[in-house]
């Protein structure tokens, strides 16, 4: 392939990750202002658990019940903290709900011919991981991660004089009609897509220019082709339902290493960083972006050795 | 400091709104498979529709105002999707030919073939990479026939081979992926030119051995990921050449007959 075949292929990749991601993206904002119109912050605060253990419990449970993807869930994940639903529930729900829901899990299943080990290996690093980021940024109000320039959260705010605090922010409550729905799925959309595109701008150029004959050298080794993959895997921003084809492709690497991509791709990658970038503050984004790459990159290993 | 104003919020509405009409077009366009597996085109439709009408809305709210920065990049995904949308530019890959594909023109075909007083199994190669995979192998004994595009190394030459592969798309280009078997020539064959499409009769036979470097990991050659089998090889008993496939890519893979092929 020659230098214009990779500058064409490089912009249809950007394309192809942009309008795969696109429709979930919209969904995703579509059901962020549905959560914003319709769910009261006080309704929340009644019925959600106080229990932090029971918050990510909540956050896991709804991971596998409601399939997302996860470049819709981190608008979702944004409108829920915002309306005062707890970090242990909604970055449990945002980093889990993408990998162990039953969609996934089916293309898992027919990726690696039914083998069992691969599927609960995925199930269970990526539940522990993202209960781990929920337990641990859990400890501080869903306000205090988001960006400030986004409108904040309004917990606790009940009456029109409570909401005029001053502070240059709209917090009177948001339309119900179908129009004003709109108006907010579109400038959610919107925000989000700039993201979007950096990280499938970035993600093409990995696709579109990175050599891949090193991959040959580190299959034989458990820790290199485990530090390799988990390194892909954020590169490449593979989707969930496909990422398990991919690392059924990646012929000759240890189980441990293909679980590692399974693991962390959906968690951490380009498209999710860009995004996250755009809504949460550099602590929380560091959070969520070291977190579940030490978890998964020890917790595959010590798969990998207990098991083959 | 940006300028934040209401001409900008009427450019983003409008760059907003032009994307989702960009994904309608591209949703009846006969090249969707070339981006994306056209089991989503109804989606990249219905949300394309949506996306316009929350375009629309966001130009018209009134009050809005939007600072420059985000109208311009959406603007510019704009240009470089009608780009494509209008057909701007060819088709990148390793000799896909650009062939439109239609799915309306598909028919319903046998999953079987009768050839030289054998019947071939009708299946394409990721099914039969997948086939490969399987344990007890379910292949034993059996006679397949499946297409896909040469790719030659010095390394298989000298052993008397070459391999095959063909691009399997999951869901969107980007995570397509080359999959494939080397192949062994019956007695007395020529090799085929690299990058010619072939029809391929045969049956697969276990490796007598791991395969080395060179057939296992071919990216250099197909400039992307590239499996080739690691339990299988393919013997063929005739290898056709053919025009591209319409579509060349592999869209679907089926667990039992009638395969996709």
């Amino acid at each position: 392939m020659n230098q214009p075949d990779q500058i064409e292929l490089f912009f249809s990749l950007v394309l192809a990750l942009f309008w795969e991601a696109a429709p979930f993206l919209l969904l995703g904002s579509l059901v962020g202002a549905l959560v914003e119109a319709f769910l009261s912050p006080e309704l929340l605060a009644r019925r959600l658990p106080r229990s932090r253990l029971a918050q990510v419990g909540l956050g896991l449970g709804a991971g596998m019940l409601l399939p997302t993807c996860e470049c819709g869930v981190v608008p979702v994940a944004r409108r829920l903290l915002e309306r005062g639903v707890p970090p242990s529930t909604a970055l449990t729900y945002m980093l889990a709900g993408p990998v162990i829901n039953p969609v996934v899990l089916i293309s898992t299943y027919v990726a690696f011919q039914g083998r069992w080990s691969m599927i609960l290996g995925r199930v269970v690093v990526v539940g522990l991981s993202a209960a781990a980021v929920g337990l641990w940024l859990g400890r501080r109000a869903g306000g205090g991660l988001l960006k400030p320039d986004k409108p904040l959260p309004v917990p606790l705010l009940s009456s029109p004089a409570e909401a005029a605090c001053g502070c240059g922010h709209d917090h009177s409550p948001p339309g119900r009609t179908p129009w004003s729905i709109l108006v907010r799925t579109g400038e959610e959309f919107s925000s989000m897509a700039v993201y979007l595109l950096a990280g499938a701008v970035a993600a093409a150029a990995v696709k579109a220019f990175l050599p891949l004959e090193i991959l040959g050298a580190v299959r034989g080794d458990l820790l290199l082709s485990v530090g390799t993959m988990m390194a892909l895997a954020v590169l490449l921003s593979v989707c969930s339902e496909a990422d398990a084809f991919v690392a059924a492709s990646f012929l000759g690497f240890p189980p441990a290493s293909q679980l590692a991509f399974i693991a962390l791709g959906p968690m951490v990658d380009l498209k999710l960083l860009a995004m996250w970038g755009g809504a949460f503050r550099k602590g929380a984004v560091l959070a969520l972006a070291l977190l579940p790459t030490l978890l998964v990159g020890a917790l595959s290993l010590l798969w990998g050795w207990l098991c083959w | 400091m940006l300028v934040r104003s209401r001409f900008w919020a009427l450019a983003e509405g409008l760059a907003v709104a032009g994307l989702g009409l960009c994904m309608l077009m591209l949703a009846f366009s006969q090249d969707y498979w070339m981006l994306l597996n056209p089991k989503f085109r109804w989606l990249t439709g219905s949300a394309g529709g949506l996306l316009a009408l929350c375009g629309l809305a966001i130009a018209l709210a009134p009050g809005r105002r939007a600072g420059p920065l985000r109208p311009l990049l959406l603007a510019a995904l704009l240009v470089v999707g009608l780009g494509w949308d209008l057909g701007a530019w060819s088709q990148p890959g390793v000799g896909t030919g650009g062939a439109a594909f239609n799915p309306q023109q598909r028919q319903r075909i046998a999953s079987r073939l009768s050839h030289g007083g054998h019947e071939y199994i009708k299946i394409n190669l990721a099914e039969l990479f997948l086939l490969a995979e399987k344990k007890p192998p379910a292949w034993a004994g059996k006679r397949y026939v499946f297409r896909g595009q040469v790719v030659n190394t010095p390394a298989l030459e000298a052993k008397g081979r070459f391999a095959v592969v063909r691009l399997s798309v999951w869901c969107c280009l980007a995570d397509a992926v080359w999959v494939g078997f080397s192949v062994s020539l019956p007695p007395g064959a020529e090799p085929p030119a690299q990058g010619q499409w072939v029809r391929l009769y045969g049956r697969l036979e276990p490796r007598p051995a791991a395969p080395d470097q060179s057939e296992a990991v071919m990216d250099k050659v197909t400039n992307r990921l590239t499996a080739i089998n690691e339990r299988c090889f393919f013997q063929s008993e005739e290898v056709a050449p053919i025009p591209a496939p319409s579509p060349p890519y592999m869209f679907q893979t089926r667990s039992q007959e009638p395969y996709a092929y």
